[in-house]
């Protein structure tokens, strides 16, 4: 049963190149219906892994594998389920929109109609430009471009290296929804990213790479962290507040004009008892929510961001 | 694989370039039979020169023509990476042997059609701005052959050299990625093979076997016109056949090293 579920299965690859080894042992998944996220710093190896996964760079150590077809022995077969954008969307600028499209919908492993083709395009709100040379297109129409090219064939799984870049709002709305709707329909998607912002509205799953290895595989919110309670709290009596609970050993920080209390278990109702008792007034009691964006400045704290 | 064949001709055939070039070869054609044409006239204004004398050498044209060969080739492998338009063609179910060979044949395409066009502007220019003349006359020194006979055998020996001259160029091109360097070398085999040919003919009196080489292969159109004996006794001296079967093992081996090498290479492009 797990196993049907994914749709691309990476196994301990290493990449290296000279003595530098760029990849180290990375392994992950990616589900149908699931948004994987692969996150890092520019250079931590996010395109790196792309190439490896479309057949564009080898690996020398592990496997790849997609529909269960392994990509190095199969490549043929595994990539008829593949769709993918590997950095910046590079099109024969000299022709049109059209016309770069109709290259690739004849390269697929099943004929796409005429019908199927203004389908994709509207899907991605080309149809006023698309009889246009790719040559007058703005980054985002040439990056909309781009995804109609990986989606024409209905692939299982679509990798999209740095999506997001040169959308506008509106753009990455549309962008959202599509991808939203693709999940729908049982694709698995993983999009690489250098900005945590654009992840956490998109993805179910992470995969943070730093370096060139793994560090992060999971759900969205980390596990870890969801055990501990952290709450934030002002009283009228705040260094006296800190004295006491230092001496309880509550683990205790100040935080701007707050103390930040990293609780264990749900102790919020005896904390507060105890402070009262020692005649602080409590003025806010609130839970602090982690957002991924420290989680994710905390795990890369040593990834020279 | 005809999908391959047809996506990669269409790339080529959009582009403004790829006409120009057949443009320019039938302008320069006609030119340069008018410069004959104006060269060749007598002090009354009578056109000396007749039709077959320059329709029979294809108006000495094939050197631009291959010129230009040399030109889409370099281009259509290292233009894809200079575009970084390969990623994307890459990923897509098929082997990038089989890309690569849709090139290759692509490049042959366009060097056939570009022999047709240039048979043809020599015929009609030669006929235009000369002396007409049938183009069933019988041309001295070549076996008895009429002059279309004569003007299609130096079209295919020249098919060979082209032959040769792709496997080349498209081998820089693939092995190298670098499309300024594939048309240098291209065009180096090109216009410098008679140089060192002619270094080499020193050396050839004494080994023999020097020969085969593949500089030597492409003076193959000197074997068309009939021989004198000397000539077949000089120690260079391979007949057509042999040229023509050289150049074929010649190219076949370049084929292979490119596709071995093209297969292997990582793409990666920042």
């Amino acid at each position: 049963m797990m196993e049907k579920q994914q749709v691309l299965e990476v196994k301990n690859i290493s990449k290296r190149v000279g003595k530098k080894m760029i990849i180290n042992d990375a392994s992950f998944t990616v589900e149908r219906g699931k948004v994987t996220g692969l996150l890092g710093p520019n250079g931590a190896g996010k395109t790196t892994i792309i190439r490896m996964l479309v057949g564009l760079m080898s690996h020398d150590e592990g496997s790849i594998r997609i529909d269960s077809q392994v990509l190095s022995t199969n490549f043929k077969e595994a990539m008829t389920h593949v769709g993918a954008i590997v950095e910046n969307p590079e099109f024969y600028n000299y022709m049109t929109g059209m016309e770069n499209l109709k290259q690739y919908a004849r390269m697929a492993p099943k004929t796409i109609t005429d019908d199927k083709l203004n389908q994709v395009i509207r899907s991605v709100h080309l149809e006023n430009n698309i009889d246009q040379k790719v040559k007058t297109y703005s980054l985002g129409m040439r990056q909309r471009l781009g995804v109609a090219q990986a989606i024409l064939h209905q692939p299982d799984l679509l990798l999209l290296d740095e999506p997001m870049n040169g959308l506008d709002p509106k753009g990455m709305r549309e962008f959202r929804e599509m991808i939203q709707n693709l999940k729908n329909h049982g694709v698995g998607v993983l999009i690489s990213s250098h900005q945590l912002s654009d992840m956490e509205l998109l993805c179910d799953n992470l995969v943070i790479v730093q370096k060139g290895e793994i560090t992060y595989v999971g759900p969205m919110d980390n596990p870890e962290e969801e055990s501990k309670l952290i709450v934030l709290l002002e009283t009228d009596k705040q260094e006296q507040a800190q004295t006491i609970l230092l001496a309880d050993h509550y683990n205790v920080t100040v935080a701007g004009s707050y103390l930040k209390i990293e609780l264990n278990e749900d102790t919020r109702t005896t904390l507060v008892k105890q402070l009262v008792d020692a005649g602080i007034g409590i003025k806010e009691l609130k839970v602090h929510v982690d957002s991924l964006e420290e989680n994710f400045l905390r795990w890369t704290e040593d990834g020279g961001l | 694989m005809s999908i391959l064949i047809k996506n990669e001709w269409t790339k080529l055939i959009k582009k403004k370039s790829a006409w120009i070039m057949w443009l320019l070869l039938v302008a320069m054609t006609f030119a340069l039979t008018f410069l004959v044409r104006t060269t060749a006239k007598s002090e009354s204004g009578e056109v000396m020169m007749k039709a077959n004398d320059l329709f029979a050498s294809l108006t000495e044209m094939t050197s631009f023509l291959n010129l230009f060969i040399v030109v889409v080739a370099a281009s259509i492998v290292a233009e894809e990476f200079s575009r970084g338009t390969i990623k994307f063609l890459l990923i897509r179910p098929f082997t990038r042997s089989q890309i690569l060979f849709s090139k290759f044949v692509v490049c042959l395409i366009y060097a056939l059609i570009g022999t047709v066009i240039l048979y043809m502007t020599s015929l009609v220019s030669a006929n235009l701005l000369l002396n007409s003349q049938s183009p069933f006359t019988v041309v001295k020194g070549y076996h008895g052959w009429n002059a279309l006979t004569v003007a299609g055998a130096y079209a295919g020996a020249n098919l060979l050299l082209i032959l040769l001259y792709v496997t080349i160029t498209l081998f820089i091109s693939a092995a190298i990625r670098s499309q300024s360097l594939a048309v240098g070398v291209g065009l180096g085999v090109l216009f410098g093979s008679s140089i060192i040919n002619s270094f080499l003919n020193v050396v050839m009196a004494k080994y023999q076997w020097l020969r085969w080489n593949p500089f030597n292969m492409l003076s193959i159109k000197n074997t068309i016109m009939e021989k004198m004996g000397s000539e077949i006794n000089s120690p260079a001296y391979l007949n057509f056949w042999q040229m023509a079967g050289g150049i074929c093992v010649y190219s076949v081996l370049i084929y292979l090293a490119m596709q071995q090498l093209f297969k292997k290479r990582d793409v990666s492009l920042n």
